[in-house]
Parts: structure tokens; sequence; C-alpha cells
């Protein structure tokens, strides 16, 4: 099967294949309801909405992590690599290898289970599963480890079958290549192979210790857990402009004006910028030589290189196809996008998200700040962009127009959901502004009491009356991007159930329009490149804010490593 | 260029193999376990490489 109609696509693939694929979409939107359920009581209480006792709280936050960084995500990508490589690669027909991928499922469903069991008991570990919180009782690790060994598996057993899905018309002698999309789904199943490979590189270790068969795994936990949470950034963003360059071809009709070539060359350049960005994450480490540390530094300047790339394919093409049908003006061409549509508009705010989220990550990687500010709120502040504004809304997005295709139900209250993107960007607002500035202020970012004590005997001090402040401000935007993400959960079990006329309209009749074959050659389209350097600019100008405000607060640095950004 | 999957792919492993034997060989990087992650990546992509190649090879495709 090879389509440029997604929703065409997914409608003409078989029963057996349609359940397969709502089996992942299911535990996925199950996954991200519990995410946020977690999430909300953590905001809740980081920021005084209700009072939480710390160690709960700590609970909660690892539950909310866990959850979303691994189960929403991965469950979410799983069915989407499987669904592009077999509606995408012409001739494919079906998934290839259907009981694997089942296989592949039930471990990562098992996984999802274990990981949230062990929180029932004693367990303090992060998301980040730092053994070291185990001293004292390593079976405090055993089905926490467990699970993530088994959504790694399964991870790779997914994505082994969409990976043979591509394969298997070329093969068969019926296709010479790849469209480009079924390219990326080959390369981000490669890279969700190589991701569970180091999962079980980071985990099968501490497995072993906590149920008494290994020793102790100690300081090279920390890098390998780098390695593989390297992996766990990329892997997303990755998802992201794949889905980007889907929707948009869907939604307008637009393909790339720089040919189907140049967008296969743009999403390797994914895989071949992996590796050699992955020094920024050893910059908290004490004896790592300077020399690396400025290598590290130059190198994760490239980490944002191929989404920029992405970003510029799409927003060229789009504006070159929209001046070819009369839209005039720098923005006018804009205008004329179907902003009513909810994936187009998700994918809008997506792409401000992302830049903010960005421009704020170069700040954080820079090897002098990163010390400075890794452990303060900065950090969810900002990755809040990057995984619910970025990430989650375009995987939202695209569930939008899926999950109907599969069950034959109809798009829930479309009006409603095209307005949702621009509440969580206002909610994302409020928490990145507020989380940002706290952390240049010192909040700290996993501590739920903010009072603290200085001195033996221990002399209580409360919290500085800026951080309640500021908190607040991140709780205001934590309500909003919770209500917004509730509606958003809601119209996807009402797509999973049954959406009826009165509230539903068929995925064909969302706003759209249909400018493919329109005559490019000779249309401008700075947009792109604006937005490029506009976004150089900003990095340059928050770095050197940055600066300027940690230079006005008295800071002392003890340094040390730590469970990952 | 009907090889190009299997060339894109080709590059993927030159660059990760060449960076797993760097993070195994140079003690100051301080990533020696990351050659078993970045090392089995560059296998899988030069296998990914040789089945693509060999796919467009079976139309009879080619520059």
């Amino acid at each position: 099967m090879a389509t440029e109609n997604l929703t065409e696509g997914v409608r003409n693939l078989g029963q057996r294949d349609k359940r397969l694929l709502l089996a992942f979409f299911t535990v996925a939107v199950v996954a991200l309801a519990l995410g946020v359920i977690y999430g909300t009581i953590t905001a809740a209480g980081r920021t005084g909405i209700f009072g939480i006792e710390p160690t709960t709280g700590y609970r909660v936050l690892g539950l909310h992590g866990v959850t979303i960084f691994f189960y929403w995500l991965y469950f979410v990508q799983a069915g989407f690599v499987l669904l592009l490589a077999t509606v995408y690669t012409e001739k494919a027909e079906s998934v290839a290898w259907r009981p694997v991928a089942w296989l592949g499922f039930a471990l990562m469903l098992a996984g999802f289970v274990f990981s949230e069991w062990q929180y029932l008991g004693d367990t303090t570990l992060l998301y980040d599963g730092n053994p070291e919180l185990l001293n004292n009782d390593p079976t405090e690790g055993q089905l926490f480890f467990l699970g993530y060994i088994c959504l790694s598996v399964g991870l790779f057993l997914v994505a082994t079958s969409a990976i043979v899905t591509a394969l298997r018309p070329k093969f068969a002698g019926l296709i010479e290549s790849w469209s480009p999309v079924s390219f990326a789904a080959v390369a981000w199943s490669g890279l969700l192979i190589v991701s569970a490979i180091a999962g079980v590189n980071a985990f099968l270790g501490p497995l072993l210790w906590t149920f008494g068969m290994g020793e102790s795994v100690g300081g090279g936990y920390t890098m390998s857990w780098h390695v593989l949470f390297h992996n766990m950034h990329y892997l997303p963003l990755m998802a992201t402009v794949v889905l980007w360059y889907v929707l948009v071809q869907s939604i307008t009709g637009v393909n790339s004006i720089f040919g189907s070539n140049f967008s296969k060359i743009v999403f390797s350049m994914y895989l071949v910028f992996v590796p050699p960005t992955s020094l920024y994450h050893m910059f908290l480490e004490p004896g790592l030589a300077e020399v690396v540390r400025v290598v590290g530094s130059i190198l994760s300047l490239f980490i944002a290189v191929p989404t920029v790339l992405v970003f510029v394919v799409i927003v060229a093409s789009l504006e070159a196809h929209a001046r070819a049908q009369g839209a005039r003006g720098l923005f006018g061409w804009i205008h004329v996008l179907p902003w009513r549509n909810p994936a187009m508009a998700a994918i809008g705010m997506a792409t401000v998200n992302l830049a903010l989220g960005g421009v704020f990550s170069f700040v954080l990687i820079q090897e002098r700040m990163a010390v400075l500010i890794s452990d303060t709120f900065f950090v969810p502040g900002y990755f809040h962009f990057l995984t619910v504004g970025a990430v989650s809304l375009t995987f939202i997005a695209m569930l939008v127009y899926v999950i109907p295709s599969l069950t034959g139900s109809l798009c829930w209250r479309p009006h409603v959901l095209s307005r949702l993107p621009y509440y969580l960007t206002t909610g994302l607002c409020l928490f990145g502004a507020g989380g940002i500035y706290a952390g240049y202020h010192g909040v700290p970012r996993r501590i739920f009491e903010l009072s603290y004590h200085v001195d033996a005997p221990l002399e209580h001090i409360d919290a500085p009356f800026e951080w309640g402040a500021l908190m607040g401000v991140v709780g205001a935007g934590s309500v909003l991007m919770a209500i917004t993400l509730a509606i958003y959960i809601y119209g996807l079990v009402r797509m999973l159930i049954t959406t009826g006329q009165e509230v539903g309209v068929p995925v064909d009749k969302l706003a759209a329009v249909s400018w493919a074959g329109s005559p490019v050659e000779n249309q401008r389209a700075w947009m792109g490149p604006l937005s490029v350097a506009i976004l150089l600019g900003a990095m340059y100008l928050f770095t050197a804010i940055s600066f300027e405000l940690l230079q006005t607060l008295p800071i002392s640095v003890a340094g040390g490593g730590h469970g990952g950004h | 260029m009907k090889r190009l999957d299997a060339v894109l792919l080709g590059i993927v492993f030159a660059v990760w193999g060449v960076l797993a034997l760097m993070y195994a060989t140079i003690p100051m990087i301080q990533m020696p376990t990351s050659f078993r992650v970045w090392g089995l990546g560059a296998l899988l992509f030069l296998v990914l490489a040789v089945l693509a190649a060999r796919g467009a090879a079976g139309k009879g495709g080619g520059d």
C-alpha cells in the first residue's frame, strides 16, 4: 500500500492490522490519561494548590515521568511506525510478522503494568531509575527494572516488524525504493531498536542486582542511562517532524518542493547526528576533560540541525504552494492555511512550542550553564514546551486523524479540538515562564518542601517569597494544561468508542486545502529561512540574558553527577 | 537515485561505526560502555543498508 492520503490508507488496512494498531493507541491514550493525572497532582503539590506529603509527592512525580516519558510516548510511537511502514510502503498491503508485533505489544503492556505496580510499594525511584536510591533495599526496584526490560524487548520486536513490513516489497521485487515516509519509518524503527538495546544495556545490570544475581552497578549506570536518555530525547523529536510531514501532506496535498530524495537525506541526518551529540549529557561529571567539554559543547550545536531542516522544508513548501494559489505579503500565506483543522492548528502551535523549548534547551546544554541550572526548576520549565507542546501535541493531532479512520467513527467536535492547541500553548507559556524564571532564582527541581535548613543545629529557613509567587504562575499554567489535555483525552476516548453525528464530523470533511500540483517554480519562500534566523537570534539573546541574570545572583556551586535533564 | 535508501543507511553505519570505535578507545571521553550501544547500532544499519541494496538490486535497480 502506498498512498498520499493518510485516512484512505488507514481505512484500507485489514481488520487484523486495525486491531493491532488500535491496541497500541488505546493503551497509549490510557497512559496519557494516567500521566496527566499524576502530573496534575505533582504540579498541585509543587505549587501549593494542595498539600502533599513529600515522599508521596516524590512517588507521584516518579509515576508521572515513567508513565509519560516511557509508556505514552513509546506505545504511541510503536503504533505509528507500524502504521506508516504499512500505509506508506508501496505494495506492503499489511503488517509483516504480525505475531511478532503482538508479542512486542504484550511485553510492552506487561512492562507498563510492572512499572506502575512498583509504585504501590515503597520505591523512591524516579523515571531515571538511579539504583543508588535502592541501596537500603534493592528489592524495591525489581518490578521497576523488569518493566523497563519488558518495554525494551517489546519495542525491539515491534520495530523489527515495521522494518520487515517495509523491506518485504523490496525483496519481492515489487518496488525499487521507498517513499520518503517509508524511509523515515525504517530509520525511526532502526533508532527504536538501538534505543531498546540501550535500554537493556542500562537496566539489565540493575535488574539482576535487585534479584540478588549480580553486583551493584555503581557509577557505570549514569553513563548507560545518559546514552539511553539521549536516544529518548531524539526519538520523539524525529517522530514529531515525520508526522508533520505526513499530516501537512494529508491536509494540504503539498509535497516537498525540494524533492523526495532531499527529504530522505534530511530524515537520515537524524541518525547521523545522534551519537556525536551525546557528549553534553556528561557535562556534570566532575572528571570530564576540558577538551571533551569544549568539543561536546560545539557538537551539541548540531543537535537541532535535522529538526530545523525539516521545518524549513515544510514551511518553504507550504509558502511556495500558498503563493502559487495567490497568497500575498510576508505573512499572507499563513492566513490561507486551514487553521480550523484540529491537526493544522496543533502543528502550528507545536512549531511555536518547539522553538521556545529549543531556544532554552540551547541555553541549558552549554557547558558553563549546565552546572548552574540543571537541578533547578528551569529544566521542567523548558522541557514541557518540547514534551507536551511539540511532541505530545503532534502525536495527539495524528491520533485525531488516525483513530477515527481505524474505528470508522467520526472526529469528535473538530471546532473544539482546533482551539485546544492555543489554550495548551497559553498554559505552557505560564508554566514555562514561571518555571524558567524560578529556575534562575534557584527553585529546586525535585523537592516538594521548599523551605530548607542550614547549619547544625538545623535552622529552619522559609523559601523566599518570590519562589512561591513564581510557582503560583507555574500552578496556573498547570491547571490550564491539565484541563486542555483532559478535553483532548475525552475526545480521543469518544473516537475510540463511538462519536455520533450530533457531535462528530467525518475526518475527510475536516477543513483542508488541495494545493497539489500548484506551479511553484517561481514562487518566493522566505519564512522558513527567516524563522531560522530569528531562532538563532533568540538563542543568542536568551543565553546572554541567562548569564546576566545568574551573575546578579549569589550562587555557589557544588558539582556532582545527576540522573539526567 | 535508486540506491539512495541503501547509501544513506550506509552513511549512518559509517558514522556510528567510527564513533563507536572512538568511544571504545579514547578514555578521555568517559563513555566506554556506550561502545556496545553505538557499535550494535552501526551493525544494525549496516544490515539494513545491505538489505535495502539487495532489495533494489533484486528489482534490477542501480544507478
